[in-house]
């Protein structure tokens, strides 16, 4: 009975290759995003190359690669820990809670904290440089990004921990 | 309400949690000097 609200628990045991979908979707929904935010490399009016090669445009360059490795390569990576839980261990069933909690956390920690290095930053502050502001200006201006960004650096590690403890406290189907 | 409505409930409500957890942290830094 789905759709009834009735049926057992919420989020209960499923099978690591589900787990192991779930990263795998989203990876791929990631490839796509890595894939958008790289076309305005296109845009001459925008002057990426010129505004990426001195700080702090410097940040644009960093965000887009974190990204590339811990939202797309990080993800098929978990994608690839969970589909070998049941070789390895020999346990084939994780926690759905704790699968779609890593998953949830992950995509907005990591997306969110790119989206702050790259556009504020990278983008904003590259732009008043390439401008002719100073750095004492710049660091004004873009420096309030600095804290959300090592927030959603802890949020990633503590949504790293969670996979972790799902990849320990998995049980025999 | 759907089960599918209530798996997402829950997972919105730990995202609002984290951002919550982000505000917290932006009122502490920036907010209380």
């Amino acid at each position: 009975m789905k759709g009834s609200g009735g049926d057992g628990p919420l989020f209960g045991q499923i099978p690591a290759q589900q787990a192991s979908g779930y990263f795998f979707k989203m990876g791929l929904f990631n490839i796509l995003i890595a894939a958008v935010v790289t076309l305005p490399v296109l845009v001459p009016q925008l002057g990426l190359p010129l505004k990426l090669e001195v700080w702090p445009g410097t940040w644009m360059f960093i965000s887009w690669f974190v990204f590339v490795i811990v939202g797309v390569v990080g993800t098929f990576i978990w994608c690839f820990i969970y589909s070998m839980v049941p070789k390895v261990y020999g346990k084939g069933s994780v926690s759905d809670l704790l699968a779609l909690v890593q998953l949830t956390t992950f995509e907005a920690a990591v997306f969110s904290l790119c989206a702050f290095m790259g556009i504020d930053a990278g983008y904003y502050g590259g732009t008043l440089y390439h401008n002719g502001f100073g750095q004492a200006v710049i660091t004004h201006v873009i420096a309030w990004a600095v804290i959300p960004i090592g927030t959603l650096i802890v949020i990633a590690l503590l949504s790293t921990v969670t996979g972790i403890i799902n990849v320990y406290s998995a049980t025999e189907s | 309400m759907s089960r599918r409505a209530k798996r997402s409930l829950v997972l919105l409500s730990i995202l609002a949690l984290m951002a919550l957890l982000i505000g917290t942290e932006i009122f502490l830094v920036y907010g209380l000097y």
